[in-house]
């Protein structure tokens, strides 16, 4: 039962790999351009009460 | 000593990213100064904090970064022993690849399914590419959930062997006392007799890595 579905699963990795696309976000781009979208989430998670408060700065 | 970077990724929501973060800088924390880089725009890091009681806070402080994230990760080395950063779950916004750029490890927590195992299969392709910038990251797959009664937790090692990245030897088990803790805003080490057995996964999945 174990090799059956170890198996099963090893195949379907397989398969995913070769399904796989080939373009994936270049590094370069990531660091210097992060998502402006992100930013606004984190500075309003920042204002936040939760990000205010002392209990998540214990030290 | 520069600190040593522990990057949590995975492009798939829900493999546990920020339950493993809180707990493995809650761990690292015992052992020296540790701190939490939560880099996901959800700040599931923050919140789980920020419901700790005044009395008992989260051992570790969690800080919120999405822009320039390698360059505040070099400047934080300088404080810390260890950085502990929780990506978010895409590939898309390149913030975890950027956090992988100045990482040392990245560990992937995976969960015991083929939709979990299929996922991570682009991610390796990202690691792949992130290491022409980084030589020296090592990436860990971390097998999340495991049920050891479970046949498709037991096949799980065959699967893995059918990627370029090698699983660690401690996989963390479905316990409900990781979901106990976040509701407490706390760590399995502060969770009593309850959490022991869950500190004990912890304290070997941190002794691997830290070896490794």
């Amino acid at each position: 039962m174990k090799k059956e579905v170890g198996s099963k699963l090893a195949n379907s990795v397989r398969q995913a790999k070769a399904k796989q696309p080939k373009e994936v976000i270049a590094v370069t781009s990531v660091a210097k351009t992060p998502s402006a979208a992100a930013d606004v989430v984190i500075e309003a998670q920042a204002t936040s009460s939760v990000f205010s408060s002392r209990r998540v700065w214990p030290d | 000593m520069l600190a040593q970077v522990f990057s949590v990724a995975n492009q798939k929501g829900g493999t546990g990213k920020t339950t493993l973060s809180m707990n493995l800088a809650a761990g690292l924390s015992k052992r020296a100064r540790t701190l939490i880089i939560d880099a996901d725009p959800q700040g599931s890091a923050g919140q789980w904090a920020g419901l700790s009681p005044d009395e008992r806070p989260f051992p570790v402080a969690v800080i919120s970064i999405a822009s320039n994230l390698p360059r505040e990760i070099k400047r934080m080395r300088e404080d810390y022993r260890y950085l502990v950063v929780d990506c978010p779950p895409t590939l898309e916004t390149g913030v975890a690849q950027a956090a992988m750029t100045v990482s040392d490890k990245v560990l992937i927590p995976v969960l015991p399914s083929p939709v979990d195992l299929w996922a991570s299969v682009r991610l390796a392709e990202a690691i792949e590419q992130v290491k022409i910038y980084n030589e020296a990251l090592q990436p860990y797959i971390l097998v999340n959930q495991l049920e050891p009664r479970n046949a498709m937790s037991r096949g799980m090692q065959q699967a893995l062997d059918e990627f370029n990245i090698p699983a660690l030897e401690n996989g963390l088990r479905r316990r409900a006392i990781y979901r106990s803790s976040a509701l407490e805003g706390s760590s399995v080490y502060c969770m009593g007799k309850r959490g022991e057995p869950a500190a004990q996964e912890i304290d070997a999945l941190i002794e691997e890595i830290l070896k490794s």
